[in-house]
């Protein structure tokens, strides 16, 4: 791996924290996600689009959550949500001190489910806007819905 | 002295060669038998863990990250933790053909036991009905593994499935979710008995609540997923270890064993093994032999020793497996609560369907989630990462998975033969499995069964989370070379001793000839011990 490339992952990797725990990265956490990336050959994009996708998302936290709620339903397996998910699994595997928490949120059940639908709808809202933007992008650079569903 | 050689060091083969030890036979033991890696931080409690170790993520996604699960239409939700590798790992020689079968292999120390879950389910006289022996003499073996291993377990309303027998421990505390689910149970019970014939209550588990021998009671450090560092969790290493005391035993690991020779007599006269590194067989001579490798391997060196000495290649039918589904619910009264990890993480609660049929029951382990990894999860679920990251922490409590298993007879078609590459001077086992037609409808009405308990007990099963696991995931195989009161061609005697090798016995699973919806292994170490108790 060139620091070239250390560079731009350590980048990725501190965007996708802050997007996830809403906080930089540790140094460990960017060593293993470095490591990963060194290690297993699952995370190097498959196309044009998931080139684009992963560009978009590594602009800022914001640009990833606007990315991934596209991403989740139509490029579940882009190389973008893979390593969002393999961020995820080094977060949840590490001490809490790194700044993962499974900790509830403590409100009362009613309280709670209007949270939940409150998120709910603004996913929803998210998810037609990227749809707006990420659907023409992926028509035009030529990689189909039904594709990225089964994994190509 | 007698010396019996075993092939294999699965639950079945610790058993017998410790019931063998203890009447003074002299017992050799070959396996490949890949050891268990030491315990990590044996004191610490799951969330200690990932505080005091150096490299935590390595030690729970492994050092190549396999442990990232990523999203995969082919892949389950789960697999065997990095921790626990070394049960799949593979020596070289291994290769098979399948069709409508996914087998698991295991050359580890222990089999694949080494990765189980500890389900400890006798069967009972109607599911013994095709076993030429009598019942008494497998519940004797029952309350003699109950004995050397430790299971726990309650006369509550499972009982009736599974019938109780004698050295039970008392069973672990319940953690929060499970507790919840029985409390509404009780309260909702008769409704469920009477219009579902569906009982619920404590599964029997092969762990301590007690002190057993050298062993201590469970801690509940919360590490059974990722492997019981205190030996509190039973796997078959343990009996192993105590084979090991004794004199009169040789464990010979790094073997794997290809064909036994036999004489015109049809007498084996000896064992071929190859070293699993590399190098020229060896051979190996007793006075009688046991196939202990489990169903699929002890059929194939069976199959091999046959086509060496004959050039006959035969297929041997009756393959038998459970078929499992998996449904995750949601306990709507948990969401919100918090999880508490230290606890036992592993079922303690089982669901058993009354079908009308005796044979025919329907078993279903109730396994309420704390300690697994949460990204299989929130990777699935149908909203971005963050939000479903809040979602699962907020339900983690409420979470939880039953995995229902469904019973399996020796059919005609299933059956498991030999391919050999004449050039290549290697041969792979072929095995071949359809489901019987009629499997649909059990399927079918299985899952509306466990589906509408769930309801009336207040958990729903997410839209399309159910999984139907292929056969061969519950790597409970059998049927192979059946128990038979007749002695039909490559069956066993009662005592698993092969019509047509007097003195080679089949001490697995391949000679079971009938699958009952619940885990074999309790049943194999107990046919192990009644074989040794029985034919020597």
């Amino acid at each position: 791996m060139t620091p070239t490339d250390t560079a731009r992952l350590q980048r990725e990797c501190e965007v996708f924290c802050r997007y996830l725990i809403r906080r930089a990265p540790s140094a460990y956490i960017l060593e293993k996600y470095c490591e990963a990336h060194a290690r297993a050959s699952e995370y190097s994009s498959a196309g044009a689009f998931d080139d684009a996708l992963l560009n978009f998302a590594a602009r800022g936290p914001a640009f990833a959550r606007f990315a991934d709620s596209y991403a989740c339903l139509f490029a579940r397996y882009s190389a973008f949500r893979r390593k969002l998910i393999l961020l995820f699994s080094i977060l949840e595997s590490s001490a809490a001190q790194h700044g993962f928490s499974d900790a509830v949120d403590g409100s009362s059940q009613p309280i709670l489910f209007l949270k939940i639908v409150s998120r709910g709808v603004l996913y929803a809202l998210r998810l037609v806007l990227a749809c707006l933007l990420f659907i023409p992008m992926r028509l035009a650079l030529g990689s189909s819905h039904a594709a990225a569903r089964k994994g190509h | 002295m007698d010396s019996v050689i075993i092939v294999g060091s699965g639950p079945s083969a610790v058993h017998f060669a410790l019931s063998l030890l203890r009447k003074n036979y002299r017992v050799t033991m070959l396996d490949v038998g890949f050891p268990k890696p030491p315990a990590v931080n044996p004191a610490d409690s799951f969330a200690a863990l990932k505080e005091n170790l150096a490299d935590p993520a390595v030690y729970f996604l492994g050092e190549q990250y396999d442990g990232v699960l990523l999203p995969n239409p082919e892949k389950e939700f789960y697999g065997i933790p990095p921790s626990k590798d070394y049960v799949l790992r593979q020596p070289a020689g291994a290769g098979f053909n399948a069709s409508g079968f996914a087998p698991f292999f295991s050359f580890a120390q222990g089999g694949i036991a080494e990765a189980w879950t500890g389900g400890c389910y006798p069967f009972n006289a109607a599911e013994v009905s095709d076993f030429p022996f009598d019942f008494a003499d497998l519940e004797r073996g029952y309350a003699e593994v109950a004995a050397r291993i430790g299971v726990i377990g309650a006369p509550d309303d499972l009982a009736r499935f599974f019938p109780l027998h004698e050295n039970l421990l008392p069973p672990l505390d319940l953690d929060a979710h499970s507790a919840q689910f029985m409390s509404v149970y009780e309260k909702r019970k008769d409704w469920l008995h009477r219009r579902l014939r569906c009982y619920i209550g404590r599964t029997r588990i092969a762990t301590l609540s007690r002190d057993l021998g050298g062993r201590k009671k469970c801690g509940y450090l919360g590490r059974c997923l990722w492997g019981c560092p205190t030996d509190s969790f039973y796997t078959p290493s343990i009996t192993l270890r105590e084979c090991m005391a004794f004199p009169n035993f040789t464990y010979q690991p790094g073997l794997r064993v290809t064909h036994f020779k036999f004489d015109g007599a049809q007498r084996v006269t000896s064992i071929v093994a190859e070293p699993a590194a590399g190098g020229a067989p060896q051979e190996f001579s007793a006075e009688r032999f046991a196939l202990a490798a489990g169903a699929l391997c002890s059929t194939k060196i069976y199959l091999e020793s046959i086509f060496r000495s004959t050039g006959e290649r035969l297929e041997l039918h009756g393959l038998m497996d459970n078929r499992q589904i998996l449904m995750p619910f949601v306990n709507l009264r948990m969401i919100g609560k918090p999880y508490n990890p230290d606890t036992y993480q592993y079922h303690q609660l089982g669901l058993g369907i009354d079908t009308g049929d005796p044979r025919g029951y329907v078993h279903g382990q109730i396994t309420t989630l704390k300690t697994a990894m949460l990204h299989p999860i929130a990777a699935n679920l149908p909203c971005d990462l963050r939000t479903a990251a809040f979602l699962v922490n907020n339900m983690h409590a409420a979470l939880g998975i039953v995995n229902v298993n469904l019973h399996d007879t020796r059919r005609q078609g299933n059956f498991v033969s030999l391919a050999v590459d004449a050039v290549a001077k290697d041969s792979r086992l072929v095995i071949n499995y359809a489901p019987e037609p009629a499997e649909v409808h059990r399927l079918r009405a299985a899952i509306s069964t466990v589906r509408r308990a769930l309801l009336h007990l207040g958990c729903i099963v997410p839209p399309g989370m159910l999984h139907v696991r292929p056969m061969g995931a519950s790597v409970h195989y059998a049927g192979t070379l059946p128990m038979s009161r007749t002695r039909g061609r490559h069956t066993t005697s009662e005592n698993c001793q092969s019509h047509e090798f007097p003195n080679l016995f089949l001490v697995d699973g391949a000679t079971f000839p009938f699958l009952p919806a619940k885990n074999i292994t309790f049943s194999l170490m107990a046919n192990a011990v009644r074989i040794a108790d029985c034919a020597f």
